[in-house]
């Protein structure tokens, strides 16, 4: 069959194609890469400009004197406990709403569907909202990250059609065995639906981890500030104007630790995508746009 | 019709009923539920202070209605047009580059035969999509910095001018969308891929037989198939036409961008928390939600009538 022999001009297409595909890959990674070697070379060199793929002159020093800065200690520890107490929050609260709204049987059911379909077409906006979380005191506290944030309705709406997917037999004969809701839930629902919780769990936390806008909105204790708000103030930051850089023992400069920052918030990051990979594709795709 | 209606009640318990014999199932929901009732369904009713004289004394409740005072301000001030111009500008920019980019992406990883290779390619697309604002703004500013930055240097060693487009008003809004299209394009690329693998392989075959080239059949096989997502997406962003973006735009921002760059959701920041002026702040936002929701109903029913795909 002549079906699978390449014609000269699909093999000039596919060599074309992987060229492109590769350059495109090459500016995410060169930026990349050149963070982290910059985070790790000399002082001079980070400054003269030398620094390209590879540290030059590797040094520690910009990593260790941001490791000890009391700003960067504070936001670090916030930053954490907000993505993990806030993913876990949202996860249940999440997971909680959208089994009855999977429930067609329900009466209410169309109801609550239209109650979580409602706020992503008409929202009341920053100013209202704001309103509404400085009105119950929340700000300056840490439930102004966790609670405005608590339910977000697409990954409801996902959740939902994936937990719909789930045989309603099983759960007739849990209930039958005398389980309760909340149970079915917990140990059959959840369990069964790991791609589709692995994936808006994945989605939950980088909103935390990359929490700004909430940040800027509701908080002005420094005590309460994230990684991405020190890091926007050290951008921001000219050379002259900089605390840190003069705080150090060694002489370290602005944009070595700059970059030593931005290193160490992207790490956790790159450490957990690749291996939630496999299930957002799945995740996104059961429910895609349309629901 | 009434013989349905009548079936489906001597199936279904009355509502009250339906509660009770449910009771657990709905109470799960009760966190959620009052969640969305207060951080989303009392700022729905909180827009309502864009016809008062907001005052934090007298809450959102007892302040005073002034009507349509702050909208008329809105219009009548020099930013109002800034505003307008850029947000469209910027969105329409946006959408027009990655609509056809994000196709044309899917196409190629699709076109790739080796499942590693494709795997690789795939990873490496939609990790800039995990990243805030923050950090791409601060690999940016060091990138394309004018001393230090890569690119400066090669542009020196090669005897030319560095470049200062960063903070150039004139590039702005295409620096916005370059760096929004290198963030974004392989997520955006996900969901064409999905559709491109719901295709039924038979028609590629039977194209086959009757002797169509590769590129015949991407044109008359895999585009068609593409085109219904396109239109679902490209309502979505334009029903966010004016709301996108508030971090891109304001990690890049400074106050000698303002004229080329400042968007409605930075103002509103800007203005309304920063200076305290909630109610004019509030009628910014609910004039933009209400240009949105305008310009998806319209948008819905070109759709409908072209291409027979509808939101609703």
């Amino acid at each position: 069959m002549k079906a699978y022999k390449e014609t000269g001009a699909e093999k000039a297409f596919t060599i074309l194609n992987l060229t492109l595909l590769s350059l495109f890959s090459l500016t995410i990674l060169y930026p990349f890469a050149h963070v982290a070697s910059s985070a790790l070379s000399a002082n001079d060199a980070v400054l003269g400009g030398m620094v390209t793929f590879f540290p030059v002159r590797p040094t520690t020093e910009a990593l260790r004197q941001l490791l000890v800065h009391r700003g960067y200690q504070s936001a670090m520890a916030n930053t954490v406990f907000i993505t993990c107490v806030g993913t876990l929050m949202n996860l249940f609260v999440t997971a909680m709403l959208a089994y009855p709204l999977s429930r067609k049987n329900l009466r209410f059911s169309k109801v609550l569907n239209i109650l979580v379909l409602l706020p992503m077409f008409f929202s009341g906006g920053m100013i209202p909202t704001y309103l509404v979380v400085s009105t119950l005191k929340l700000t300056d506290t840490y439930w102004a990250y966790l609670l405005p944030s608590l339910v977000s309705p697409f990954y409801c709406l996902l959740l939902r059609n994936f937990f719909a997917s789930i045989p309603k037999e099983l759960e007739e004969s849990a209930i039958i065995d005398g389980a309760g809701y909340g149970r079915v839930l917990l140990q059959i629902i959840m369990p069964l639906s790991m791609a589709a919780i692995a994936t808006i769990a994945l989605f939950y936390a980088v909103d935390h981890w990359n929490v700004f806008l909430g940040g800027i909105m509701y908080i002005n204790d420094r005590k309460l500030w994230t990684l991405q708000m020190f890091l926007r103030e050290m951008i921001s930051q000219s050379e002259h104007a900089s605390e840190l850089a003069e705080g150090g023992s060694a002489f370290v400069s602005l944009e070595s630790l700059r970059m030593a920052a931005i290193l160490v918030s992207i790490l956790p990051i790159l450490c957990v995508y690749p291996f939630v990979q496999k299930y957002f594709v799945k995740g996104v795709m059961v429910g895609s746009v349309k629901g | 019709m009434a013989n349905k209606q009548l079936h489906k009640k001597a199936t279904q318990d009355s509502l009250l009923k339906d509660l009770i014999k449910y009771r657990w199932i709905y109470i799960l929901a009760l966190p959620g539920l009052l969640y969305l009732l207060v951080f989303k369904y009392v700022p729905m009713y909180g827009v309502t202070v864009a016809f008062k004289d907001y005052s934090s004394r007298l809450g959102i409740l007892q302040s005073p209605w002034v009507g349509m005072k702050h909208f008329m301000r809105l219009f009548a001030s020099r930013d109002f047009a800034i505003l307008l111009k850029n947000t469209l500008f910027l969105n329409v920019y946006k959408i027009a580059v990655m609509t056809p980019l994000a196709m044309v992406f899917a196409l190629c990883l699709n076109a790739i035969r080796n499942v590693y290779t494709k795997r690789i390619m795939q990873t490496i697309s939609y990790f800039p999509h995990f990243l805030s604002w923050v950090v791409i703004s601060g690999i940016t500013f060091q990138l394309f910095s004018p001393y230090s930055g890569t690119l400066n240097q090669i542009l020196i060693k090669l005897g030319m001018q560095p470049m200062t487009f960063l903070s150039s008003p004139k590039s702005f809004k295409t620096m916005l969308v370059v760096f929004g299209a290198w963030k974004e394009l392989g997520w955006a690329s996900i969901i064409y891929l999905a559709a491109l693998s719901g295709i039924n392989t038979e028609l590629y075959e039977a194209a086959q037989i009757d002797g169509a080239s590769k590129l015949r059949k991407t044109w008359h096989i895999t585009m068609p198939a593409l085109i219904p997502t396109m239109v679902t997406l490209l309502l979505i962003d334009i029903g966010r036409i004016m709301s996108v973006g508030f971090e891109q735009v304001y990690v890049y921002l400074n106050p000698i961008l303002y004229e080329k760059g400042d968007v409605f959701a930075t103002y509103v920041y800007r203005v309304g928390l920063g200076q305290g002026k909630f109610s004019y702040t509030t009628a910014v936002e609910l004039f933009n939600t209400m240009i949105g929701l305008v310009l998806l109903v319209v948008a819905n029913k070109i759709s409908k009538r072209l291409t027979e795909e509808s939101l609703w």
